[in-house]
């Protein structure tokens, strides 16, 4: 598998150093000193005077809310926006002078599915147009993007219009096409926003390849935190300044305090009194359980008898860059809003089930959109659909919102029938589309106005319920603001009380925290569940990210229309490690080196952050076997055995799927 | 399917004033058309001719050839001196600095006495409308001229005048031919079916670019609802942008008698404005982007003024053409608009006209909403 | 500069037309209609226009004068008879465009050689139909009393009076036309299409892949002009074959000559596109500036209905900051004139020099950053 790959910067050490352990030091790449940037000058500086120093070959995260500056940074560094101060330098050439003279040693994909993509272009073509446009010898050429196109399985599309791709395959594709010229340095504005988990994987096996074998250096920006973990570096950015930067290991162990995970059911009605208990640092939902993280001194004890009884089990465990992240962007935010959703449409109380769908099938001509589909929803539960692009989540939903007409089979939502009372249904259903699709000339109020409207909501009423709605999510600040200039967080937070408007009984959310910060999806999520356990209110949602799936109460996973299975994430999760086995993880202070020992004997494994993990069913014999190659080459590695992710468990039951 | 709840029709109303005003590229180019557009139209778009440049080329130099020449004269013509010799003369011609070149023959004196004189008139024919025109009038000057020596010299004989028959002109609702009064209408009806189709396609194809379409379609907004939201607003601004025109343009620029029953046109010209943005919706569903309904709007929009009758009169097309004709909305709301405007016409006139806009809108507007009601499948 | 890199651009511009084959069609397709259309519709000769008579006379001369509007196909002639409907009311209600009155003494008058005057009655409402109409019953008279000179030498006018029309002898409207139409088209769809091209890539964000590469900004200019100014010829030489074998339009100087203006002019309108697209930041904008900038200043200034010399000095300014005003020449000169390439050579010299501002101005103004 590994072939040697010819890139422009032979100048320097260009490998990751090979011999002498983790103490070697690697030559700088990207200095930033002092950089600001200001883009009116009414607005506050979209960046702070920052500096930050990147090695040469290393994978580097920029992560924070957004507005915090990334963007911004990375485009500084692609020569496409000019600082007001600071000194930027990359590989020696200073980018504020001369922006042009770096440009032939960087790839840059700004942020977007594909957004360097053509849309009515093949595959073939747009790969074919970047060799030419960045003037790639023919050599070089055929090496990478034979090798790229196996790696990502895009070669199978070559004549396929990068426009009919999925969002996986067409940032693949971005990918193959920013790497083509192998830059030695690549800049990736949030990469795999809205990518599916099995697309991400290939995703980041290319970059760890690339990085592994021609020393090249990948800065990213990103929101989530399991993606930041893959990083060797990160850089934690807030209104425009890097509050805190290291390896993701040095940044949780920085963290003051003990972090309890909490459990027990129903226990996000309890997040708001363990934030207020005086020796809680932060406290936070985790899915179903709660973070909290407790104060130098406090007993764990004593906050689980604060909880009256809630909690099942509380365990201390090793945060995350996720806890790290929380507690240092949101720690003083009180608020809870998990109860304070229930306050946001009245308790909804029905005895039947709210979704009912019995062998629904659709076909456009040959193609079957959703294949015998069965399943049903029950009232304040929180059902994920899980999926690639095209595996029928839209078709699916589009049925039961009366939108398409199912081919055969019949569904009944909310008490009425999808075929026969489909402008009832929509009068008793909340949809929220993936782009938070709102108008963006217009106001918040504007905005919430007119959804109010919509739903037949007019005058006094529709005054009172609105404001209710803003005050509390807190919109207030921003009724009069034009919402197109609203950070995405707040948008999403718009759009949810737009579909909220008329109390529905179920609510459809359609991939809804693409592109929103881990802050705010949080808090997205409280509300959610809140909405759930609190006011009964159901809710539908279709999502790429494991992260969200896990907030779900129960999970189907669907693949080309067929729902392959359907259980609660924990189930999931257990059932897909007794059939495939769990995670062998290795820590190497050399991780490269040991990276590239261990690859070439277990093809599976992949660098995750600093350490390598694959999943195995021989723990046992890999662990040995791996032990003595690591012994052989000199490496000192530390193995442990860890539990699948949901990813893990997705990309299992894909596999096995048959389909 | 055509079920209207008016509450909803307001609020989505709402929301459509409160876009249309933040598109102020849309709103420019509106109001441009209503009142830049037409006045431009009203002094550039002459068909008759103005200071049409002739230059001489004077053989005999005498007095009657330069008291004939005297006589070609502003407004119809700006004499631009003499041209001396052939190559002159033709170089002149070929570079376009002269449109027309009278030659007066050696002698030409003595020739008119003795009723023998000839004058050779070449025209520029690349622009044969006013070639045309230019010679007419230069005949004219030329036949007076030569009238009047001739009365001058026939005194001594018996008979005082030269027979024949000659016309007195009478020109009804417009006396001196003012070009502008017909351009500014024609413009003016040329801009409403341009931005009645602009508006509506623009608003349909953010909404569908944008994705707040799916947005909608999921709400229980009924279909006509949105239909009739995506035109009102573009009926408002093309009243609007029609009142100002009328009022200001039309009227107090280029002082065009303005006669008629406004409240007949206007009233008429709603149904108008209802049928083409019709049609602009169902181009901006036919549409993938921007460009596509750009391109697709001007490939409707041109038939539709050429067939309109103002460039030819329909009686005097070849049939096929002259059928086409009553095909478009343009042609019967011109019509019409001329007949209410200028002559002050009543319905006792014009209800073939109104009759034709409704026909053909009815047409159109049923063809768009087939296809849009495609989208509630 | 970096011909390949150019040639990358072109490649890729290329290959996207030939996908979005709705873009492709419509753009040959609106500009040939619109051809088509100004070809017929503006020189269809005002023909058959209705006329109304009253003839209070009824003599055989009265008679013999109607025959001669009848004998024209001028007028479609029909009876009015004395005292049913006044003419007010035919013109009115635009079922008669004129209407002519004759006198009760005509044919006493005419007999005794005496001057007689008949009334005419014209619709005013479109003044230059009104001005041709007025022009036809002027013609007619002539004739009508050419024939009765005929036999009267003393009678006749001093001067003869010979008209010549020269480039376009018959005054074939189509030969005036189709050429004007063709440099007009060639203004504005070319603009039209250049317009879109970085502004659309501006709003898709695919703009970033030339910000981001080694790519000079002249190169990407032209890269993306070179593919459409190919477009622009091809609309080109449809349209030419509609002038030469539906409109039959007369075409007498160099094919070379003319080709070799065309491929400049596209260039030129193609980079007025390009410069447009450059400064503006949406394709609604690019499009609507677009219009306003080449369409009514082309329609009004460039010579195609009246010559540039009649203009006022603004005109003849504006005239002259247009490239379709030399275009023109070129075009006129090519089909109608037939003159040697000495003449070309100004136009020639202001176009090249024109479009070589333009290119300079948009890759003076590209800038390869977003703030």
């Amino acid at each position: 598998m590994v072939q040697t790959l010819v890139g422009p910067q032979e100048s320097g050490a260009s490998k990751p150093s090979s011999s002498s352990g983790g103490a070697a030091r690697r030559k700088e790449i990207i200095a930033i000193q002092g950089l600001s940037k200001r883009y009116r000058r009414t607005d506050p500086p979209a960046v702070d005077d920052v500096s930050l120093s990147i090695t040469r070959g290393s994978v580097f995260g920029l992560i924070g809310p957004d507005g915090a500056g990334k963007t911004t940074i990375i485009q500084v560094l692609a020569g496409v926006v000019r600082p007001d101060a600071g000194s930027v330098m990359v590989a020696g050439i200073d980018v504020v002078k001369n922006p042009e003279g770096i440009k032939p040693l960087i790839g840059y994909m700004p942020q977007g599915l594909g957004q360097n993509l053509y849309e009515t272009l093949s595959v073939q073509e747009n790969i074919l147009f970047f060799k030419n446009l960045r003037q790639v010898p023919e050599e070089r050429y055929r090496l990478n993007s034979e090798r790229l196109l196996k790696m990502t399985r895009l070669d199978a599309f070559l004549s396929r219009p990068a426009g009919k791709l999925s969002g996986g395959m067409r940032q693949k594709l971005a990918l193959i096409c920013t790497l083509l010229h192998l830059p030695g340095i690549i800049l990736l504005d949030e990469p795999t926003t809205g990518v599916d988990p099995i697309s991400r994987r290939d995703f980041w096996t290319i970059i760890q390849e690339m990085v592994s074998t021609t020393g090249m250096t990948v800065l990213l920006t990103t929101s989530y935190m399991d993606e930041a973990e893959r990083c060797q570096e990160v850089a934690l950015m807030n209104a425009g300044r890097i509050i805190a930067s290291g390896s993701p290991e040095q940044l949780t162990a920085g963290l003051q305090g003990e972090l309890f995970e909490l459990s027990g059911p129903g226990l996000s009605q309890k997040l708001g009194m363990a934030k207020r208990w005086p020796g809680c640092e932060s406290a936070a939902m985790f899915g179903e359980s709660i973070h909290a993280m407790l104060r130098p001194g406090s007993q764990v004890d004593e906050l689980v008898r604060q909880l009256d009884g809630a909690v099942v089990k509380a365990q201390r465990i090793e945060p995350g860059l996720e806890d790290v992240f929380v507690h240092m962007l949101a720690a003083d935010d009180k608020t809870d809003l998990t109860s304070l959703a229930a306050r946001l449409v009245v308790h909804q109380d029905h005895d039947d089930a709210p979704v009912f769908i019995d062998h629904l099938t659709c076909r456009f001509g040959d193609f079957t959109a959703v294949s015998d589909v069965s399943l049903q929803v029950n009232n304040g539960e929180i059902l994920g659909l899980l999926g690639p692009n095209g595996a029928g989540k839209t078709t699916l939903i589009k049925m039961l919102c009366g939108l398409q007409e199912p081919t055969s089979g019949k569904a009944v939502v909310v008490g009425f029938d999808i075929r026969t009372q489909r402008w009832a249904l929509r009068s008793s259903i909340g949809y929220m589309s993936q782009r938070f699709s709102l108008y963006g000339d217009l106001t918040v109020w504007q905005n919430m106005s007119f959804y109010a409207g919509l739903y037949g909501l007019t005058g006094e009423t529709a005054r009172r319920r609105l404001q209710s709605l803003v005050e509390l999510l807190g919109l207030g600040p921003y009724r009069l603001a034009q919402s197109a200039s609203l950070p995405m967080g707040l948008r999403q937070r718009m759009a949810l009380a737009c579909t909220l408007v008329h109390e529905p009984r179920l609510l459809f959310l359609d991939e809804p925290t693409s592109g929103v910060d881990p802050i705010a999806r949080r808090e997205f999520w409280n509300l959610v569940h809140g909405l759930a356990t609190g006011a009964q209110v159901t809710v539908f949602v279709t999502t790429h990210y494991m992260d969200e799936a896990s907030h779900c109460h129960r999970l189907g996973l669907m693949q080309q229309g067929h729902l392959i299975v359907l259980d609660e994430p924990a189930r999931l999760i257990s059932r897909a490690q007794e059939e495939a086995g769990p995670l062998l993880t290795v820590n190497a202070d050399d991780f490269a080196r040991a990276f590239q020992v261990l690859h070439a004997a277990f093809p599976t494994a992949t660098l995750y952050g600093r350490r390598i993990q694959w999943q195995t069913r021989t723990l046992q014999q890999d662990q040995q076997k791996a032990a003595a190659l690591l012994e052989q080459a000199g490496v000192h590695g530390r193995f442990a055995e860890i539990r699948l992710g949901m990813e893990e468990a997705f990309v299992h039951f894909i596999s096995t799927s048959g389909l | 399917m055509w079920a209207v709840d008016l509450k909803r029709l307001r609020t989505l109303l709402i929301k459509e004033f409160q876009e249309l005003w933040q598109q102020k590229a849309i709103l420019f180019i509106a109001a441009w058309s209503f009142t830049g557009a037409i006045y431009s139209a009203g002094h550039g778009m002459s068909m008759d001719i103005v200071n049409y440049p002739v230059m001489v080329y004077d053989l005999s130099r005498t007095a009657y050839s330069r008291e004939l020449i005297s006589r070609i004269q502003k407004p119809y013509f700006k004499f631009l001196g003499y041209v001396h010799g052939d190559r002159e003369l033709e170089e002149r011609l070929n570079r376009g600095y002269a449109s027309a070149v009278v030659i007066i023959p050696p002698e030409f004196g003595r020739a008119l006495s003795s009723r023998q004189a000839q004058i050779q008139v070449v025209t520029d024919g690349t622009q044969t409308q006013s070639a045309t025109m230019a010679s007419g009038y230069l005949g004219q000057i030329i036949g007076r001229f030569a009238q009047e020596h001739a009365q001058a010299n026939v005194v001594t004989t018996a008979i005082l005048q030269i027979p024949g028959v000659d016309s007195r002109d009478r020109i009804a609702f417009n006396p001196n031919t003012i070009s502008a009064w017909f351009s500014t209408m024609l413009e003016l009806s040329n801009q409403v079916a341009m931005i009645a189709m602009l508006l509506t396609a623009a608003a349909m194809v953010r909404e569908k670019e944008r994705g707040t379409l799916d947005q909608l379609l999921v709400s229980p907004m009924r279909p006509a609802e949105l239909f009739v939201a995506k035109i009102i607003p573009t009926m408002v601004v093309v009243v609007i942008g029609c009142a100002v025109a009328l009022g200001l343009m039309v009227h107090l620029v280029f002082h065009v008698p303005v006669r008629g029953n406004l409240l007949l046109f206007f009233s008429v010209l709603l149904v108008h404005v209802f049928a083409v943005s019709s049609l602009g919706l169902y181009l901006a569903l036919l549409a993938n982007g921007l460009g596509q309904a750009m391109m697709l709007l001007l490939l409707v929009l041109f038939p539709m003024m050429f067939l309109s009758g103002a460039f030819t009169p329909p009686e005097s097309m070849v049939p096929w053409m002259r059928y086409g004709s009553l095909l478009s909305p343009l042609r019967h709301f011109m019509d019409f608009s001329y007949q209410v405007v200028f002559k002050g016409n009543g319905i006792a006139y014009v209800w073939k006209d109104i009759l034709g806009i409704l026909g053909v809108g009815f047409a159109v507007f049923m063809f768009s909403v087939r296809r849009y009601l495609r989208l509630f499948s | 500069m970096n011909i390949q890199r150019i040639w990358s651009i072109v490649g890729k511009e290329t290959m996207e037309l030939r996908r979005d084959r709705m873009y492709l069609g419509l753009a040959f397709a609106v500009p040939l209609i619109q051809l088509f259309l100004f070809g017929y519709g503006m020189s269809l000769d005002v023909k058959h226009l209705k006329l109304a008579y009253l003839d209070h006379d009824r003599s055989s001369y009265s008679r013999d004068y109607l025959y001669s509007f009848i004998n024209s196909e001028y007028f479609d002639l029909t009876t009015l008879p004395i005292g049913q409907r006044r003419a007010d009311e035919l013109i009115r209600s635009g079922e008669v465009r004129v209407v002519l009155e004759i006198p009760p003494d005509f044919g006493r008058r005419v007999a005794g050689g005496l001057p007689v005057a008949v009334r005419v009655y014209v619709d005013g409402s479109f003044p230059s139909r009104a001005e041709i109409s007025r022009g036809y019953v002027l013609a007619i008279n002539n004739l009508y009393n050419d024939t009765l000179r005929e036999n009267h030498p003393e009678w006749d006018l001093p001067i003869q009076t010979f008209f010549s029309y020269w480039y376009n002898p018959s005054l074939d409207s189509e030969n005036g036309i189709v050429p004007g139409m063709i440099v007009l088209n060639l203004m504005m769809f070319p603009a039209l299409l250049g317009a879109l091209l970085l502004v659309r890539e501006k709003e898709s964000g695919t703009i970033f892949n030339y910000y981001s590469a080694p790519v000079g900004r002249m190169e990407l200019i032209l890269g993306k002009a070179i593919p459409y100014v190919g477009v622009a010829f091809a609309e080109f030489l449809l349209m030419y074959a509609m002038g030469l074998y539906l409109f039959q339009v007369r075409f007498i100087g160099s094919v070379v000559v003319l080709f070799t203006g065309v491929l400049l002019y596209c260039m030129c309108t193609i980079g007025i596109g390009l410069l447009i697209s450059v400064v503006t930041a949406s394709q609604l904008a690019a499009m609507l500036v677009t219009f306003l900038a080449t369409v009514t200043p082309a329609f009004n200034f460039s010579g195609f209905t009246s010559p540039i010399s009649s203009q006022d000095a603004v005109g003849q300014f504006i005239s002259k900051l247009i490239p379709a005003s030399y275009f023109m020449e070129i075009v006129r000169g090519c089909f109608l004139k037939g003159l040697g390439f000495g003449f070309y050579r100004p136009q020639f010299l202001s176009l090249i020099v024109y479009t070589i501002m333009v290119y300079f101005m948009a890759w003076l103004l590209l800038k390869k950053r977003i703030a």
